[in-house]
């Protein structure tokens, strides 16, 4: 037991033995246990949303050739519009990416399928 | 008794290699594929204003097709056509430049087309999806006219860098300034990526071999490449005040040795040459 002194300087005076435990409580038994249900059919699926990292390429058909080559054109003159590219550049830079859009496109195979 | 279980799995020798097709299976492989092999080199003929047969397109086609046909192993599940078209398409191409023909025209428009077909054959190695008949698109995009139209512009600025390149060699001295000019926009790069533009459009590598080469991620490579393009796009559409790009994370490891030997890049270096060359 702690002293008169003791409480006065603010000191432990002692430490008392912890409370035994006087039970422990038996877990009550499983009443009843429900019969399994069937599982709901799958409503719908939605469609995934767009790859956000790597895209799969396209294949260049007849139809989308008209239309690459106007962008080809187009985008060109937007690229060379300014001063720091010689004028004989574009017209070089220009053919040669229409000549390469001819060259991957299998046009040939398009029109034998479409006869 | 094991061999005889893992003979069981068709395609797959004792080795785990897979087969190849038997001699008759693989010619008749080649007839069925000729008609589309031959369109093949027709549209490279044609692209280039050649003859597919004058020039011998033709048959470096079909000794293409002959040999993927021999090598195909179906077991891989590749498709025959996804596996041969892109051997045939640079077999034609091989064979053009090697033709007559590529050389023949002379005067001023037929230098044009030469010079553009010289452009339009080496941006099959810078980009060589085009081969399979496919753009270069744009990662994330919604492969519709944006992408189409980022694609057109990467291969504009691609073909201008392999025109300039190009033009360095072969220009009048009073073009020279002018492709001058381009090859200034890519010292003002890092020197790393520097050297990245010089690999592939200089020494002719393909981004695959210079990631290999780096022993890093091809995809590093790639979009590296990409936005390099962007940067010289942006760069010639609207002069000097575009921020250049940093590197990215995954190669800055390899900028860092690179930097331990090289402080000046590889185009500014060329630049002072030749300016030195003159003084």
């Amino acid at each position: 037991m702690p002293n008169e002194t003791d409480r006065k300087k603010g000191r432990i005076g002692g430490i008392r033995s912890s409370a035994s435990t006087s039970g422990v409580k038996k877990t009550g038994a499983i009443s009843t246990v429900e019969e399994t249900k069937k599982a709901s059919a799958v409503s719908g699926i939605r469609a995934t949303g767009a790859a956000s990292s790597l895209r799969a390429t396209r294949f260049i058909s007849m139809a989308e050739r008209a239309q690459l080559f106007e962008m080809i054109h187009e985008e060109a003159d937007k690229l060379f519009s300014g001063k720091n590219v010689p004028p004989q550049h574009k017209e070089i830079v220009e053919q040669a990416v229409k000549m390469t859009i001819d060259a991957a496109s299998l046009l040939e195979e398009e029109k034998k399928k479409k006869e | 008794m094991i061999s005889h279980n893992l003979s069981i799995f068709r395609g797959l020798s004792l080795e785990g290699e897979f087969k190849t097709l038997s001699i008759e299976e693989a010619n008749s492989l080649v007839l069925e594929h000729k008609g589309w092999c031959e369109s093949i080199a027709k549209s490279v003929a044609r692209a280039w204003n050649l003859d597919w047969q004058m020039d011998g397109l033709d048959g470096a086609a079909l000794e293409a097709l002959i040999f993927c046909a021999r090598r195909y192993q179906p077991d891989r599940g590749v498709p025959f056509r996804g596996y041969a078209r892109k051997r045939i398409h640079e077999a034609s191409s091989d064979a053009a430049r090697k033709s007559k023909g590529w050389s023949r025209n002379a005067g001023s428009a037929a230098r044009t087309e030469r010079l553009a077909r010289e452009v339009s054959a080496d941006l099959f190695n810078v980009f060589p999806e085009l081969r399979l008949g496919q753009l270069p698109y744009n990662e994330g995009e919604d492969g519709g006219d944006f992408s189409a139209r980022f694609a057109i512009q990467q291969l504009l600025v691609g073909a201008s860098i392999i025109a300039a390149k190009q033009g360095l060699a072969n220009a009048t001295p009073d073009e020279i300034m002018d492709y001058k000019s381009m090859v200034e926009i890519m010292t003002r790069l890092d020197p790393f990526h520097q050297l990245l533009i010089f690999k592939i459009y200089w020494e002719g590598e393909s981004l695959r071999s210079v990631a290999n080469q780096w022993e890093t991620d091809e995809l590093n490579v790639i979009r590296e490449h990409k936005v390099l393009l962007e940067f010289i796009q942006k760069s010639i559409v609207r002069g000097k005040e575009i921020k250049t790009p940093r590197i990215r994370p995954g190669l800055k490891d390899i900028s860092f040795k690179l930097k331990r030997t090289e402080t000046v890049g590889i185009f500014s270096r060329l630049i002072k040459e030749r300016e030195d060359a003159h003084a």
